[in-house]
């Protein structure tokens, strides 16, 4: 294999995102769990469901899976869609009173191109009324994804219109019902969106017709009319990485995924695989991050040669700090992405302290079997905390257990903290220069039940409910602050009281703000024009980014990847 | 003279002479563009809404939207009446309408075209779909932007009908227009400090989308009948009247005159 082939090939092995692997290699190196199999049949079946686990939790892998599945079986016709680039049509709604409508249109019309996709899959022929829709629909979200205003429809779609469509492009391909699989369907950054898509989401569907969608925890505005629960089942996707089979499932995953070269360089390091598994904290994708670090993939992650051939334990902590910072970065990006909340997002990292911090002290002096990593907030939580709650699990900082009740000392409301962020901060009390075994063994020995008691006005102070207040721009023409969150106007001035477009103010953010090895951004800044995240993203073909030394198709894809997952959900 | 006891139900009435002057003042014709006009009335307007005012008396919601909506006919009604008077394809157009007699005397020469709305009103998405075609000879149904922004415009004008005509009663009408199920019952009109801001911005969403597709398509259909050929000398009579009626000065937005409209306008188009 040829240098360039193998850096190909090594560069997809550690490929972190489900829906750009090849379904050759989604077949391959799946894990299939006994809890996968039973979510795999529940996104096969009938009725809606709502699969739901942060970033990185494997919900786009068991959607592309069930995807598969489907195509290769003959009962139901699958179609994939992808709705992450939502956020591009949001400058739409500052500029145009049928937004809601091209919206619609737009979530209806990726369905119709999902279709043609999972034909072409099938190597079946377009349907007649497939074939005649479908160049309009892929021209209508072409146009829609540069922000652009489409030509009108020739056929405008209403979800009851759909399903009758789907129904019969079902039938036309042999099967007897549809299963629609709308991934990325939680565009946390845009409530109007949200709602419209679970309307949308709560129609779709007949005695054929079955929608599922991937969710993320915390923040995602439903529809007023859709009861979750009731009219789609909640489904976890998240790995728990207290069960019994939890290391194996990730060693497993491990062995199907890396090349006989790669596996042959942790032989001897398996504690060390096992301690980057549990820092994952069930997340397949944090784990792949951190055992590419760890390996030396990139040229960046290793600081000494040695570490090229033999993983160590120092490369090991880097890796999980580093995948510490980048869950917490990934919940401080909110404060970009939804700006009403960042003094929110500000009292939130106060909390992830504080939670160190306390479970550090729970744990000093407690035994092994005794520490905890999950801290229990007394109830009422309050609309404050929970907010803040919400947004700490949606980035998958906490992990919401049950609540429990401790009789007369009331009902405590259990969050576990990220295993990473547990073991970077020595929330387990163990020391600095502890034994991988021994964090190992504290892991996986603790008492599940063993929580930290706490409430919000211990960790954050007394006042901490008047830190929590929205962060609204005062009136742009006299500087008056802002009466409410639901003021549209200056109550000074009568002005309107204009946003700016969240899209197009993260378009302009600076490539500093991307998960970017110092290397890889000293190298755009020095060798390219690209400034901004928006630059990237014009760059289709990568003729800048390919002008920086040591930056092929693998990195320039990447960069390209990191650019859009910034401006979407 | 005494009443027999069962007529007195309720007090008597008493002799009142209302004189028409003590409720009018000269007009005072907006030294603005219609759209610059009407945000500085509905802007004024939209500050008597404090949450506590409107918490405090239900009366100042309902008088307040029957504001908002008198805002926006009236621009209506400006617009309408400018465009017919400078353009001469929709002079041509509205040649056969009707007006009073008496129109000629109370506006004069110069507003005469105001005499067309007598007695007609432009609250309502029907009626000004009507006028909008027959007199200005644009479909607002073919524009999406617009038509969206009627739709939700509409709605404001329900509501108001409810507070102007039956203190603040959803008629059946209106109900059904406002997609309230029947299965609630009755229904009163309740606007609260958030409801009368979403309004205040249908209001708003609804003249802007007017005055850019009335002004959009009033150009192009000067282009395709050659009322404006493309040189600044040949053009300026008819553009810059145009473009300063629909030019708001408030939102800054608008090249700085109507030379340099026109510039950009030649560049794009001829």
């Amino acid at each position: 294999m040829s240098a360039s082939n193998e850096q190909i090939n090594l560069a997809s092995v550690f490929e972190e995102r489900a829906e750009f692997l090849s379904r050759t290699d989604l077949k391959d190196w799946t894990q299939i769990t006994p809890n996968n199999r039973l979510v795999l049949s529940k996104l096969k079946g009938p009725g809606a469901k709502l699969l739901t686990g942060p970033r990185g939790s494997g919900k786009s892998t068991l959607l592309r899976a069930a995807y598969f599945d489907m195509v290769e079986a003959d009962a139901a016709l699958p179609i994939y869609v992808n709705y992450a680039r939502s956020l591009a049509l949001e400058p739409l709604f500052h500029h145009n009173a049928n937004a809601l409508a091209m919206f619609r249109q737009w979530v209806l019309m990726k369905i119709v191109v999902g279709t043609v996709e999972t034909f072409e899959d099938l190597d079946h022929r377009l349907p007649d009324s497939l074939a005649r829709i479908a160049d309009d629909a892929q021209q209508y979200i072409d146009r829609l994804a540069v922000g652009q205003e489409p030509e009108p429809l020739l056929q405008e779609l209403s979800p009851g219109a759909l399903n009758k469509l789907l129904e019969g492009w079902a039938r036309d391909a042999g099967r007897k019902r549809v299963v629609l699989l709308l991934d990325d369907a939680a565009h946390a950054f845009s409530q109007q969106q949200q709602r419209e898509f679970f309307e949308l989401f709560r129609e779709l569907r007949s005695s054929r017709v079955a929608a599922k969608a991937a969710v993320y925890p915390g923040i995602t505005s439903y529809s007023p009319n859709m009861h979750v629960g009731n009219e789609a089942e909640l489904i976890e996707a998240w790995y728990r990485p207290d069960t019994d089979d939890y290391l194996d499932t990730m060693r497993s995953l491990l062995r199907r995924r890396l090349p006989a070269s790669l596996l042959q360089r942790l032989e001897g390091s398996e504690e060390l695989v096992d301690y980057l598994a549990l820092a994952s904290f069930g997340l397949p994708r944090g784990f792949l991050v951190m055992l590419r670090q760890v390996l030396g993939v990139e040229e960046d992650d290793a600081e000494f040669e040695q570490e090229l051939v033999t993983p160590t334990r120092r490369a090991a902590d880097r890796a999980v700090a580093a995948h510490a910072q980048s869950v917490r970065d990934i919940f401080e990006s909110l404060a970009e992405k939804m700006p009403r909340y960042r003094r929110f997002v500000e009292v939130g990292a106060e909390l992830e302290r504080a939670m160190v911090q306390g479970l550090m002290r729970f744990n000093d002096k407690r035994p092994s079997s005794a520490k905890g990593v999950v801290v229990g907030l007394a109830e009422p939580l309050g609309p404050q905390l929970s907010r803040v709650l919400d947004m700490l699990e949606y980035a998958g900082v906490v992990r919401k257990n049950e609540s429990v009740s401790r009789g007369v000392k009331g009902v405590f409301q259990r969050y576990e903290l990220h295993w990473a962020i547990v073991i970077d901060g020595n929330a387990l009390s163990l020391g600095r220069s502890v034994a991988v075994s021994t964090v190992i063994d504290v892991l996986r020995t603790r008492d599940a039940h063993a929580f930290m008691r706490s409430r919000g006005t211990t960790l954050l102070g007394r006042d901490f409910t008047e830190r929590c207040t929205l962060d609204l721009a005062p009136c742009q023409a006299c500087g008056t602050p802002r009466v409410s969150e639901e003021a549209q106007f200056c109550m000074k001035c009568g002005r309107p009281l204009t946003e700016a477009s969240i899209y197009e103010e993260l378009l302009k953010a600076p490539i500093d703000r991307l998960p970017l090895t110092p290397k890889k951004l000293a190298g755009l800044k020095e060798h390219s024009a690209l400034r901004t995240v928006g630059d990237i993203l014009l760059d289709d073909e990568s003729r800048e980014i390919r002008q920086v030394p040591y930056v092929g198709a693998v990195w320039s894809a990447r960069i390209h990847r990191y650019a859009e997952e910034y401006v979407s959900v | 003279m005494s009443e027999p006891g069962w007529l007195c139900v309720c007090e008597p009435e008493v002799a009142v002479q209302l004189a028409g002057a003590d409720f009018s003042a000269e007009f005072e014709s907006a030294p603005s563009s219609p759209i610059d006009d009407y945000y500085a009335y509905v802007e004024h307007l939209l500050t008597l809404g404090s949450e506590a005012a409107l918490e405090d008396s239900p009366t100042l919601g309902r008088l307040l939207l029957l504001g908002l909506v008198s805002g926006v006919e009236s621009y209506f009604r400006s617009v309408i009446a400018a465009v017919v008077r400078i353009c001469p394809l929709c002079r041509v157009g509205a040649a056969d309408q009707l007006i009073p007699l008496g129109a000629i005397d109370y506006y004069g020469t110069e507003a005469l075209e105001l005499g067309l709305f007598d007695a007609a009103s432009l609250a309502g998405a029907t009626e000004l779909r009507k006028r909008t075609h027959a007199l200005l000879g644009i479909d607002l149904n073919s524009q999406a932007s617009a038509s969206a922004a009627l739709s939700e415009f509409d709605k404001v004008c329900h509501l108001r009908h409810a507070a102007v005509h039956a203190r603040g009663t959803l008629g059946r009408g209106n109900a059904v227009a406002l997609a309230l199920s029947a299965d609630d019952g009755r229904r009163a009109l309740q606007v609260s400090f958030a409801s009368l801001q979403q309004a205040g911005l249908a209001c708003h969403s609804m003249v802007r989308a007017y005055n850019r597709v009335v002004y959009r398509k009033t150009i192009e259909r000067w282009i395709a009948k050659d009322v404006l050929v493309g040189t600044w000398s040949q053009d300026k009579t008819r553009f810059k009247p145009l473009f300063e009626l629909f030019r708001s000065q408030r939102d800054d937005v608008a090249p700085t005159n109507a030379y340099q409209a026109h510039r950009s306008l030649v560049k794009s188009v001829f």
